[in-house]
């Protein structure tokens, strides 16, 4: 996976550079928007992370250049805590995720798995299937090993993007984005309840546990080894 | 002098000044016309009656003639001049062929046919235009008719000095009137000039003085606005500088408390595990830090108002109703019991990610400041004016004396406690209220004052939108 990373601030450039290869990617690293739009239009890669303020061109006109050049991979764009309303510019203009500044690198490597993995548009599969767990999209029944398992509305969901993530680590912002719609921080364990709940009706009882917490970062869905 | 000077580059410079000048240039003019026309309808007029009266006196001496040849005219006409006590203004002469006077005034001159103007000496010896008539008589002599014009030439003097006089007034009772009311202007504008430098030095206290205790003429009402202006100013300062002591404060503890905890890692066990342990506790108390400086700049967007701009419809009984949902479970297995009272339907204009936040910060609230087996309820009604929500517990509540101060940033209830919590939960709701336009309430949940019941009350849908945004605090207790 090659992935580019512009980004003016030197030391969060390398603490990128870093992370990112330890985590297997391929690493290339612009410090400034015209450097980046060059490296962008010229080679393909899976992904990018592109800080939202930028000295001269800004994050969001690189977003908005490359996808009018044609490039498509996903992008993720780094805001700060003061601009919480770029991220709405930042994915108007194109970019696929944000992520605000300051950020743990497990929860930037959760997001940028799942975009890497982001199907296709058109392909939306209307069954997923973990091991023996199954969910049905139309009828929105779930079942594992054959047997029904009864969801609120809000556990489908819950279960519906661990599974589609499955195999990969989900953080708890994540959840909060995408199942409750929360861009904030809830001081209360309100994901670790529901995935407690969830994993009551979908694990307990059954002999492989496929709901596991990820120490630090958040909870992976996956079939037992 | 240079005072004087400087005044005048100034009154120059003033638009007021320039106007009166404008003015005063309009007047003039306007005089100048009046006088032409004036000057027509007398002094015109005049002179033609004694152009006239000198026509006709020929004429009848012509007339004369014609039936007593002109020795019979040389007659009557020295008739007229020895009788100049009946004719005191005319003057008569006449020639021969050859131009030779015959008879009649040594100073009249055989002029040309027709009217024309002449000076001679009048009858004290001062110069007096005289209207002169000439016509040739059939036999070659002339006959000169004068008759005197001074009478004219004198209205035309008084009325010349009268318009004069008076333009000369106008223009200058204009001038003084506007180097004054320039000058009175002026002297007001400075006086915001000097204040607003004085505030820009840094004298907040300063106002802008009224006139006579505020007569509530325009520049009254400009320095009561700008007062108005600077009062907000000054209560938004004390505001931010008692936040930004506040902040100062509160971020100390956990820093210091990094420090310590860094401290003891560095100097005790050197093992994996401690290490570990202590780069955890930095970690998580590190994070508490960035979620207050996090509240801190949301609390400030929100005060911005800038969010009002992406106001939408917000289907406040969903929102409710999912808050309900996603809090219920957390709630249940906190050993406390939640309830709902949500009716269908209420919808407002708004920010739904903000209301989300405010929500969802009472409901934590209710969580953390109560005991087990409290009952947390979200109900949302349509209210007489418009839309309520309201979070309430049957928990301790809190004292009458507190529930104001309890909406300030960084108040919390018990000190000693620091168990999560910003103490920035209520700010966020408070501000929250305020870009909604919607009255925040806190009182007690029961009767018998316990627990706590906060209350937002938003504005009708529908006129809520236009009006000005109105600050909103504690109303009743």
């Amino acid at each position: 996976m090659k992935i580019l990373v512009i980004e003016d601030d030197a030391a969060t450039r390398n603490y990128l550079a870093k992370g990112l290869s330890e985590a297997g990617y391929v690493v290339d690293t612009a410090a400034n928007g015209r450097d980046g739009l060059f490296l962008a239009a010229g080679e393909p890669y899976d992904l990018m992370v592109v800080d939202r303020m930028l000295p001269g061109l800004d994050g969001a006109g690189i977003v908005r250049t490359v996808r009018a050049a044609g490039v498509r991979a996903p992008i993720l764009l780094l805001t700060t805590m003061g601009g919480i309303d770029d991220r709405v510019e930042g994915l108007n203009a194109g970019a696929d995720d944000y992520l605000v500044k300051p950020f743990a690198l497990a929860e930037l490597l959760a997001r940028l798995n799942a975009l890497a993995r982001r199907p296709a548009l058109g392909s939306e599969p209307t069954r997923l299937k973990v091991a023996d767990l199954e969910m049905d999209l139309i009828r929105r029944a779930v079942t594992r090993a054959g047997q029904r398992i009864e969801l609120q509305p809000r556990e489908f969901r819950l279960l519906e993007h661990l599974m589609r993530h499955a195999g990969e680590v989900v953080t708890r912002s994540m959840l909060l984005e995408k199942v409750w719609d929360f861009h904030f921080d809830p001081q209360t364990n309100i994901v670790e309840t529901h995935v407690s709940r969830l994993r009551g009706k979908v694990d307990r009882g059954f002999e492989a546990e496929l709901i596991h917490t990820v120490r630090g970062a958040g909870y992976c869905l996956r079939a037992p080894d | 002098m240079r005072r004087i000077e400087r005044l005048g580059r100034r009154l120059w410079g003033a638009a007021g000044f320039r106007l009166v000048l404008l003015y005063a240039a309009v007047f003039a003019l306007s005089s100048a016309v009046l006088f032409g026309v004036v000057h027509w309808g007398t002094v015109g007029v005049m002179r033609g009656q004694v152009e006239q009266a000198a026509a006709a006196d020929l004429a009848g001496l012509l007339h004369e003639q014609a039936t007593e040849r002109t020795s019979g005219l040389a007659t009557v006409i020295r008739a007229r001049i020895a009788d100049r006590a009946s004719h005191p203004g005319a003057r008569y002469a006449l020639f021969d062929a050859q131009g030779r006077r015959m008879l009649g005034d040594h100073l009249l001159a055989p002029v040309a046919d027709g009217l024309d103007e002449v000076t001679l000496p009048g009858s004290e010896g001062e110069e007096t235009p005289f209207i002169v008539a000439a016509a040739t008589l059939p036999d070659g002599a002339r006959l000169v008719v004068a008759r005197d014009a001074g009478a004219v030439s004198e209205a035309a003097e008084l009325l010349r000095e009268a318009f004069l006089w008076a333009g000369a007034a106008t223009l200058g009772l204009g001038i003084g009137g506007g180097v004054l009311v320039a000058w009175g202007f002026l002297r007001r504008i400075d006086a915001i000039a000097a204040v607003a430098e004085a505030i820009a030095a840094g004298d907040l206290a300063r106002r802008v003085p009224l006139v006579d205790g505020g007569s509530g003429d325009e520049m009254d009402r400009l320095a009561g606005a700008i007062n108005a202006m600077l009062d907000r100013i000054h209560h938004l300062m004390d505001e931010l500088r008692h936040a930004t002591s506040a902040i100062a404060h509160d971020l100390r503890t956990p820093l210091a408390r990094l420090r310590q905890d860094l401290e003891a890692a560095r100097d005790g066990e050197r093992s994996v595990a401690a290490y570990d342990a202590a780069v955890e506790a930095a970690i998580a108390e590190t994070d508490a830090i960035l979620g207050t400086f996090a509240a801190l700049l949301r609390i400030a967007q929100i005060e911005s108002g800038s969010r009002r701009a992406g106001f939408a419809e917000v289907d406040l009984s969903a929102l409710a109703a999912a808050l309900a949902e996603a809090y219920g479970p957390s709630i249940e297995d906190s050993g406390r019991q939640p309830w709902t009272r949500i009716e269908e339907g209420v919808a407002i204009r708004g920010d739904r990610e903000v209301l989300t936040q405010a929500i969802a910060n009472l409901i934590e609230n209710a969580i953390r400041h109560t005991g087990p087996g409290t009952r947390i309820g979200l109900s949302l009604s349509r209210g007489a004016s418009g839309a309520v929500l309201r979070v309430e517990d049957d928990g301790p509540g809190v004292p009458e004396a507190e529930r104001a101060r309890i909406l300030g940033r960084f108040h919390r209830l018990d000190p000693s406690r620091s168990d999560g919590g910003s103490g920035l939960g209520l700010a966020l709701v408070a501000a929250v209220a305020v870009l909604h336009e919607a009255a925040l309430t806190l009182d007690a949940a029961r009767p018998d004052g316990r627990g706590l019941a906060v209350s937002l009350a938003f504005p009708p849908a529908d006129g809520g939108r236009e009006r000005t945004p109105r600050r909103v605090g504690m109303l009743e207790g």
